[in-house]
């Protein structure tokens, strides 16, 4: 199990679970489908890697590395 | 009358079929969060009249940010109201789990699926989906004409239904698991939730699953103060049905909603950046030093041949040269709103490129390259949609401080966005700047549109470190995917930036003109003055004029036009042509270069001040009433002395630092200021080091009686 800041590029990667959000934050990433076992895949990172794109049930959105360091996603499949 | 809600996730197109139904121009972008308040229109459809209420985008009914607490507090107290629920085909999946809450919330719903995107990333069987869930589905490109009749007629049909007796029943198989895990967990609250939800059994359940969310809304009315950390199973259960769904009635998805292979380039994160500046000084350039100022010069040769000489020349065969009405239209509408009008061109070439920058979907983008600097400074990447609409207008842009997730922020951004050199400022640094630094005013102009936003961000950053302590903000922020702007939507932002512009000319800068036209032509005895007559805008301009004398414009007139100027910036310009005296035949520029002049500089230090002042000095009137509603008047009224004191501080700096110039030559003067900088930041920098130092580097394993800051 690995953070999500520590995942590579355009690699597939299965949630685990979201750890230490408040929960308004952890609320609106369920809403928007970050669930155990749904598929993750981090596109890229801004310049000083303070936001992460990712890609997570057929869209794209943007969060920042304190949230993405909170996301636990297990070994790339 | 039939009353129906405009409900869906963030840009699926609400404000754009709002616009189709009503026939109305609300402003509409390709990002999250154009819309920020809620919209009513009354349209007619065959004998019936609707009252559609447009809301800003949610994906839940559970509000992160400001916008989204006006929309689903909206949603929840006209809850009997029919919800017309617009779901992007793109991306159907994450929009229908909004579509499960409004279900479990009992509301009368229409589903409304907008095909924006010509290249479908999946198919859709409609009527499977419809029977499934038991709700009248809809499937309409919202900007086509013929969506108005498709929607309206569903809506009518349902308001039948309503009015014999029907209540929505709609097809929600995880319900029972979710209320098992409700009655389990909220057995004692029981009573409480009955009594608040007047026994009515869809609010029950609604209440019961908004607890399981830790919805602190609904803990508040229902006096609940217990963390119930159910969130997950509530959207597990939701996402289970939505997959569901899409296996049996949805073809594999082609693409990924959003993604482009052009972010490869415009988000290279070397290049972002650089890209990004680029883009943005050739919209600039294009306004302000090319295309915008040959049609400009255009539109003054014409408005001169064909309207204002013979007006005038006809006024002056009619009532003689002396006369008052002759000075009337000649300085107040000639000089004083033709020096204005001329800018037309390039106000509504701006917005254009504004807009196209919006409709794109490039907004999106910047704000995640953004997010980098802006965050360093305490506000959100989201930030820079509010500042970049600054550019256009103040007013507008601080109203979309409501994307912001916590009150500081939204409070930080409001304040911040005067700061931005809006459309109506650019005349003032044209004509102006133009007199006295002829080609080179090119740099004082982007020198003033730098240091706005420089000044904004050192601000934000003294903010942040002191009163206004913002929260960490999520920045979870959905990417559109990349449209152009179609030829209707151009000329439609066009033909509506030129009417805004006009309107605003012919009314308030009319009436403004008209007014100072009076004070500066009357004396307080109300006889009409001559050129050198103490006029009631001179004896007032002289009491405030000291004040400005540190500054190098302590005469009468400047002082005059900059209170002028607090109504609407353009008014700064045709005041001093009004001051001056500029006729049909003179111009602006000649005149602010003769010491005669109620309004001159005596040099070019002057001028820069008198510009950074402009740019600085205190908010227009619509701005400042946006800000006293959105902000409070405690924070609007801190923001007003904050922003006259730093423009004031700053004219100063730089008038002394020209007058050295002037006076000593330039390296004699920035020699000794470098050495001043570097000092400064050498203390800066050895204290930082020293306070790092200071710093236990084994903080968290260290001993609590380690004395060493942890």
């Amino acid at each position: 199990m690995i953070s999500l800041s520590m995942a590579r590029f355009n690699y597939k990667y299965k949630i685990i679970e979201l750890k230490d959000l408040t929960f308004k934050v952890k609320r609106r990433l369920y809403e928007l489908g970050f669930l155990p076992c749904h598929i993750i895949k981090v596109l890229r990172t801004s310049l000083l890697k303070r936001s992460y794109l990712v890609e997570i049930g057929g869209y794209t959105l943007t969060i920042r590395r304190d949230i993405a360091e909170n996301i636990y996603v297990s070994d790339k499949l | 009358m039939i009353e129906v809600s405009l409900v869906g996730n963030a840009n699926t197109g609400k404000t754009t079929l709002y616009n189709t139904l009503t026939s109305s121009h609300e402003h509409v972008g390709n990002w999250h969060g154009v819309t920020v308040e809620e919209k009513s229109c009354v349209y007619k459809y065959k004998k019936d009249e609707i009252n559609i209420v447009d809301l800003p985008g949610i994906y839940s009914l559970c509000p992160l940010s400001f916008e989204e607490k006006v929309a689903t507090d909206f949603i929840f107290l006209h809850r009997n109201r029919i919800v017309v629920n617009i779901c992007d085909a793109s991306n159907l999946q994450r929009n229908l789990y909004l579509t499960l809450s409004l279900f479990e919330l009992g509301c009368p719903v229409i589903l409304v699926v907008n095909q924006i995107d010509k290249k479908k990333i999946c198919n859709i069987d409609y009527d499977g989906l419809e029977k499934q869930l038991n709700v009248p589905i809809v499937y309409v490109n919202a900007s086509e004409k013929d969506c108005k009749d498709k929607i309206s007629e569903a809506i009518v049909n349902l308001n039948t239904k309503i009015n014999e007796g029907f209540k929505p029943k709609y097809n929600i198989p995880y319900l029972k698991d979710i209320l098992f895990v409700c009655n389990q967990k909220l057995n004692k609250y029981d009573k409480n939730i009955h009594d608040k939800s007047q026994n009515n059994e869809n609010l029950i359940d609604f209440y019961k699953i908004k607890l399981l969310e830790d919805d602190d809304d609904i803990k508040e009315k229902l006096a609940i103060k217990s963390d119930f950390d159910c969130i997950e199973i509530v959207a597990q259960k939701r996402y289970e049905y939505i997959e569901q769904l899409m296996c049996k009635y949805s073809t594999k998805r082609e693409r990924v909603y959003g993604k482009s292979k052009l972010d490869k380039i415009l988000l290279n994160r070397f290049l972002a950046l650089p890209i990004f500046l680029l883009i943005l000084f050739g919209c600039f350039y294009l306004t302000f030093f090319s295309i915008g100022v040959w049609l400009s010069d255009g539109l003054d040769f014409l408005l001169e041949k064909f309207i204002s000489l013979p007006l005038l020349n006809l006024l002056i065969d009619k009532f003689g040269e002396g006369s008052a009405i002759v000075g009337l239209v000649d300085t107040a509408l000639i000089s004083g709103v033709g020096s204005i009008i001329t800018f037309l061109p390039q106000v509504a070439l701006l917005f254009f490129f504004l807009s196209s920058l919006e409709d794109s979907g490039y907004l999106s983008r910047v704000a995640f390259v953004f997010e980098d600097i802006l965050g360093k400074v305490g506000l959100s990447g989201k930030s820079i949609y509010t500042l970049l609409m600054g550019f256009g207008c103040s007013t507008t842009a601080v109203l979309t401080a409501r994307n912001m997730e916590d009150k500081n922020s939204k409070i930080k951004i409001g304040l911040l966005t005067p700061y931005m050199s809006c459309s109506a400022k650019f005349p003032v640094y044209a004509v102006i700047g133009g007199a006295f630094f002829g080609a080179g005013n090119i740099f004082v102009i982007v020198g003033l549109y730098l240091l706005g936003v420089v000044v904004a961000v050192l601000l934000s950053y003294i903010f942040e470190k002191t009163i206004l302590i913002s929260k960490e903000q999520s920045f979870i922020l959905e990417f559109p995917p990349y449209r152009m702007m179609s030829i209707k939507r151009t000329c439609s932002v066009l033909w509506l930036n030129v009417k805004l512009f006009i309107q605003r000319v012919g009314s308030l800068i009319l009436a403004m003109n008209i007014i100072i036209w009076v004070l500066s032509n009357f004396s307080i005895t109300f006889n009409y003055v001559t050129t050198d007559g103490e006029s009631m805008l001179k004896t007032f301009g002289k009491i405030f004029a000291p004040i400005f004398a540190p500054l190098g414009f302590g005469n009468w007139g400047v002082v005059s036009a900059l209170i002028a100027g607090i109504v609407a910036k353009e008014v700064v310009l045709s005041s001093i042509a009004m001051f001056n005296h500029v006729d049909a035949t003179s111009s602006i520029q000649a005149s602010i270069l003769l010491s005669t002049s109620a309004v001159y500089f005596t040099s070019k230090s002057a001028v820069l001040s008198f510009l950074v002042f402009c740019l600085l000095y205190l908010p227009c009137i619509s701005t400042f009433s946006v800000l006293l509603k959105e902000i409070g008047w405690k924070w609007t009224l801190f923001g007003v002395i904050i922003e006259f004191v730093v423009a004031y501080v700053l004219s100063f700096i730089i008038y002394t630092i020209g007058r050295c110039v002037e006076y000593f030559g330039l390296w004699q003067t920035l020699t000794p200021i470098l050495i001043f900088a570097i000092f400064i930041l050498s203390i800066f920098y050895i204290t930082n080091k020293i306070k790092k130092k200071r710093t236990c580097p084994f903080r968290d394993k260290c001993s609590k009686k380690c004395k060493i800051k942890r």
